[in-house]
């Protein structure tokens, strides 16, 4: 803990307080004052300039009978449910990486999964985006390989998708309506993230030995140590990271913004909230009902920080 | 951990770090370098930046042709073009508008509104009246700028704002391709069509080569893009008598507000239906076409059915001069390329057709306007005249295989087909002509009436309960906008009234006024039609 | 945690199963970075004959990374001054603050904590919108400034927060000794802090660089010139050609990635131990 100081002791050190200033200053200007103007314009019709009119609770009312935004909270919510499959992997890897005897090949396990982080995120995105691709892209001529397209027309003919997998017609898999949430989902198989799993892996090193010879003894197979001993263990990082995947996946929207285009793709159907957002200041240029979209975003994320902070972080 | 030790990860970390700090040093310094070394070769330099979002093949470099000309002349000043992707422009123009970074000249059109026109743009109507400085000893020498360009500089004329933006340096044209070795293997001959007639006739024949041959041909590759356009074109050809009907003036001016508002109404008010023979010709004529593209067609994008076309696998396939370039070097084949025709007078196939359709309304294109935020507006204005000059644009076309906007131009022979074509019918109105909220609801049951499965009928029934509610939102939007715009010339519109007390003589200052006042009539009266619109459907909606 | 402290034997099972579904999830998790690779060693038909296997040596296109290289190599420059500067700004003025908060509990110093830890909580969502607005108030819209000051300033809560646990576990004997020979605060904080957390300083460096090299939505509204792009921007709009060599797009991907492949290289620990301490920034 930090030393507490007698009131001559600090005038005497008050020089410490230039340690602060620029750090307070730089907050103050690009982190708070941000957030109060964005309170403050959510309450005028603003186009970003110096004119604005004051229009009440205007855009609070137009935001709540607004279709495209709370649409795309729904995207949100089938969203984040695909993000909770997709923490899978990453659990499987951390178990499998601890699991092994050798030090050495966890700890080059461990090197090998950061080694994606070197490539943009940016290029990672315009990659998959190429896998997309109708005419040229791997997702497609992976499915005509291994006969899988021939699986999905049959399908589509049996389920009546109406016409999304045809013979023949390469599959725009993000020209299609029906087509946007999927191929949202299947991005960046197999989902494994990088920071999961050096999480997950520290978890796991809590166990015990005894816990796992006492296992041995008893004869559990492999699923059932997973199920009993090492998934118990790591609930609290998989809840921590159940709560940031939340938060990111409500907050991020720049995905949706390269993949799809600012109108979230054919039909909108990749519309999320914080593209709304951008959409209507940088697009549309109403940066006043953007900062109104902006705060129930706001209203939402600090809810799920505050369910963080209180029920999960505890423990730590 | 197991590999290494510490002293080694030291090492190690200190090589990167002195890596990185070369790596720093070697970006700053170029950085610093670019900023401040043409500065000491003498007068700080006048940078003038124009954007525009053509990306294709050739643009850029004629651009660049053409602004290394006029800095030639002018030293000291510098011309730098930002070329912007279609798709973030519109997000691009917002911030630099709103941001008051805006370039010196912006391509006008795309995610434009009139709202920003008047706010961040100066208008160019004082000088289309004179010749262009620029055309000094060429055959437009005396010729006011206006008359210049091939369409009389229509291109730059806002309707609304009753001003000229800008002026257009190239010339746009939707044309068909067609792959020249294909087509001589499936007829023997490399005729093209010329009548819509032979288009079909083409398009079976094609259709019957790839069954009995069992090659995957496609008669016409299509794309979300593009195909809507070219079908929505032989819809068109079916209800130019039926416009005309309803707004008077149709034929002569298009599709124009206060027509589109007169259409609005005259379908809200029972004038014309969905049911109109016209209507239903017009549609019947877009399967018809559609029936011979790939399936799915709209789901491809430009560049994917582009990509289709070039790898050989379809006859033909319509687009815009604007590709041309790009395509012709990525074919591995002679291409063809012709105007795409609509049915004939008199013929059955579309019984209601006056003549061809002339390349109008968006005759000449690429028009760069001028921003209020430009530091040199005077040296910008120069520019943009240079790069509208008969000689300049010769250039430009030369370089970019881009048809000219500028009368006297000689396009090259590639260019040659794409010269609009203007003499012809305007084409009459679209289902999704009222705007946004139209185009939703008739772009989104286009599968209805092209898929395998589709129909007329079946399209009809998935539009017509929307379709009035639609074509109202639109009116109301509209209005609004126009309301608007009224607002913020009736401090002009007094200022002129002023003036012209003062002056009445003064002719510029009259005919200035006469055609505000004419504006502000036209506004009240798509209101009146709006509010009458309006009360008419809410009186239909209430139970008795 | 470390290695060391885990006892051997305690795991059973055969290795070899887990070892083949582990290169299985790395092999499709590294996919894309093998595609862009051997593609950015093709032109468009070699790819579009041989899509998946890489072409042989004598057949490689090394005309794509010349190309790309003209494309990128500015907008690396860029990227490479804005992270960099940010970073080591970043760090610097959070030592200095971190620094006034571990050492002494000053007057106010619980209310400016108190500050600081607000913002931990509060999203920065809506703040895209006004800060544009403010940095065209302030001018600086259309210049690497703007960035540079956003990176240094947007770090400042995280590595604050961070560094000042670390500072407070320092024996205080040290700074007591340096104080006896006359220190000033400024050379304790050079002297000992820095000495003593360069792991952690080294951890945070590399989370806030990667933050700001991938960033690409600030840039993109606030850079106008080409000649100012960072990486984020310059990719987006090479994506908006609408003629596409693959294998020079795929090359510049490449190189975009060079820097962060090089820094990987060399300080591997401190990547993965950065990452793992990643997740308590939320």
């Amino acid at each position: 803990m930090s030393l507490p100081v007698s009131k001559q002791k600090a005038l005497y050190e008050w020089k410490l307080y230039f340690f602060i200033i620029p750090s307070l200053l730089l907050v103050a200007v690009f982190a708070y004052w941000p957030t109060l103007s964005a309170i403050y314009h959510s309450f005028f019709r603003w186009g970003g300039g110096d004119n604005k009119e004051f229009i009440g609770l205007a855009n609070f009312s137009r935001a709540l009978q607004d279709g495209v935004f709370w649409g795309a909270f729904l995207t949100i919510a089938i969203l984040v449910v695909a993000n909770l499959f997709k923490m899978i992997p990453s659990i499987a890897m951390a178990v499998l990486i601890h699991r092994l005897r050798s030090e050495r090949w966890q700890y080059w396990y461990r090197v090998l999964v950061v080694l994606p982080m070197i490539v943009p995120s940016l290029v990672t995105l315009f990659i998959w985006k190429f896998f997309f691709n109708p005419n040229m892209g791997a997702l497609n001529s992976f499915l005509d390989l291994t006969g899988l397209k021939s699986l999905l027309i049959a399908a589509d003919k049996a389920f009546g998708w109406g016409g999304v997998f045809l013979d023949g017609i390469p599959t725009a898999w993000l020209g299609e309506p029906a087509l946007v949430i999927p191929a949202l989902i299947i991005w960046g198989f197999p989902w494994l993230g990088a920071v999961g799993v050096l999480i997950f892996l520290a978890g796991l090193q809590s166990i015990g030995t005894e816990v796992y010879e006492a296992a041995d003894l008893d004869g559990v197979t492999p699923f059932q140590k997973f199920l009993h001993i090492e998934f118990p263990l790591i609930m609290t990082q998989v809840r921590l990271m159940v709560v940031l995947m939340m938060i990111g996946t409500l907050q991020g929207y720049g995905l949706q913004f390269l993949l799809l285009g600012e109108d979230g793709g054919p039909g909108g159907r990749g519309m999320v909230p914080g593209l709304w957002m951008f959409n209507r200041a940088f697009f549309a240029g109403e940066f006043g009902y953007a900062c109104a979209l902006g705060l129930f975003l706001f209203a939402f994320i600090l809810v799920l920080t505050m369910i963080n902070n209180k029920f999960i972080r505890v423990e730590k | 951990m197991s590999a290494g030790n510490p002293l080694r990860e030291r090492v190690l970390n200190g090589i990167g770090l002195g890596l990185l700090v070369v790596c720093f040093v070697a970006a700053l310094g170029r950085i610093l370098w670019k900023q401040f070394a043409p500065s000491q070769a003498g007068e700080k330099e006048k940078v003038i930046r124009f954007a525009h979002w053509q990306l294709e093949g050739g643009v850029r470099e004629g651009f660049d042709a053409v602004a290394a000309e006029y800095m030639r002349r002018h030293p000291g000043v510098k011309v730098m073009q930002i070329p912007v992707p279609e798709r973030t422009f519109q997000n691009w123009l917002v911030t630099q508008l709103v941001g008051g970074t805006a370039p010196d000249l912006i391509e006008m059109g795309m995610g434009m509104t009139d709202e920003h026109r008047a706010r961040y743009f100066r208008p160019v109507s004082d000088i289309v009246n004179s010749p262009n400085p620029w055309n000094k000893g060429t055959s437009l020498e005396n010729t006011p700028l206006r008359e210049t360009f091939i369409d009389g500089l229509e291109s730059g004329f806002s309707p609304t704002l009753l001003e000229y933006y800008g002026l257009p340096v190239s010339a746009f044209s939707l044309r068909m391709f067609y792959n020249l070795d294909l087509l001589k293997e499936i007829t023997g001959a490399e005729k093209l069509p010329a009548t819509y007639r032979e288009l079909v006739a083409l398009a079976r024949q094609t259709r019957e080569y790839s069954e009995r041959t069992g090659r995957d041909i496609t008669p016409v590759s299509g794309s979300r893009t593009y195909a809507p356009i070219i079908l929505r074109r032989l819809f068109g050809s079916q209800t130019e008598q039926l416009s005309s009907r309803i707004a008077y003036d149709f034929l002569a001016t298009g599709p124009d507000s206060p027509n589109a508002a007169l259409l609005s109404d005259g379908y809200l008010d029972g004038k014309w239906s969905l049911e109109n023979p016209e209507i239903v010709a017009g549609l019947e004529l877009m399967r018809d076409l559609s029936q011979y593209m790939q399936p799915g067609f709209l789901q491809l994008g430009r560049d994917d059915a582009a990509f289709y076309f070039v790898q050989g696998h379809a006859l033909m396939m319509a687009t815009g001069s604007w590709d041309a370039t790009s395509i012709t070097t990525q074919a591995g084949f002679r291409i063809g390329i012709s105007h795409i025709p609509v049915p004939a007078p008199g013929d059955p196939m579309g019984p209601f057709s006056l003549g061809p359709i002339s390349d109008s309304g968006a005759a000449a294109g690429l028009v760069m306007g001028l921003t209020r935020q430009s530091a040199h507006p005077e040296i910008a204005l120069d520019f943009l005249r240079f790069l509208a000059s008969q000689p300049m644009n010769q250039r430009f076309s030369d370089v970019s295989k881009w048809a000219p906007s500028v009368v006297g131009v000689i396009p090259s022979s590639q260019a040659k087909i794409f010269q609009p074509f203007l003499d012809g019918f305007l084409g009459g109105v679209r289902l999704d002509f009222s705007g946004a909220d139209s185009k939703r609801v008739v772009s989104t049951a286009y599968n209805r009436l092209m898929g395998a499965a589709g129909s007329t009928p079946a399209f009809l029934e998935a539009i017509k309960p929307a379709y009035s509610a639609a074509l109202l939102e639109d009116l109301n939007r509209q209005t609004l906008t126009s309301r608007m715009n009224a607002q913020r010339t009736d401090t002009t519109l007094g200022a002129l009234a002023w003036m012209h007390g003062q002056n009445p003589a003064d002719a510029s200052v009259s005919a200035r006024l006469d055609l505000l006042l004419q504006a502000a009539a036209n506004t009240d009266h798509t209101a009146w039609q709006t509010a009458r619109a309006r009360a008419r459907v809410q009186a239909a909606q209430s139970p008795k | 945690m470390s290695a060391q402290t885990q006892s051997v034997g305690k795991k059973s099972g055969r290795e070899f199963p887990k070892h083949l579904a582990i290169w299985l999830i790395l092999g499709l998790e590294l996919l894309p970075f093998y595609m862009m690779l051997q593609i950015s060693l093709k032109d468009n038909p070699t790819f579009i004959a041989n899509t998946w296997l890489p072409s042989l040596p004598r057949d490689w296109v090394w005309g794509n990374f010349l190309h790309a290289g003209k494309l990128i190599l500015p907008f690396v420059a860029n990227s490479i001054v804005v992270s960099v500067s940010g970073t080591v700004g970043c760090l610097f003025l959070a030592l200095l603050g971190a620094y006034f908060f571990a050492r002494y509990r000053m007057p106010f110093s619980q209310i400016l904590w108190g500050l600081f830890l607000l913002l931990m909580l509060l999203p920065g969502i809506a703040n895209i919108v006004t800060l544009f607005a403010l940095l065209k108030t302030m001018n600086l819209l259309n210049t690497l400034w703007a960035l540079i000051i956003l990176a240094i300033s947007g770090g400042q809560v995280f590595c604050i927060y961070v560094l000042r646990n670390f500072i407070e576990e320092i024996p205080r004997d040290l700074f007591e000794a340096a104080e006896m020979d006359g220190a000033s605060h400024f050379a304790q904080l050079l002297n000992v802090v820095i000495p003593m957390s360069g792991p952690i300083i080294g951890t945070l460096a590399i989370l806030q660089f990667l933050g700001s090299w991938n960033d690409f939505l600030m840039p993109l509204i606030i850079l106008r010139d080409p000649e100012l792009f960072t990486i984020g921007v310059g990719l987006i709009y090479l994506d908006g050609e609408y003629v596409k060599q693959w294998g020079q797009i795929m090359a510049a991907f490449f190189l975009a990635s060079v820097p962060l492949i090089i820094i990987f290289l060399f300080t591997m620990k401190l990547f993965v131990r950065g990452l793992s301490s990643g997740a308590v920034k939320g």
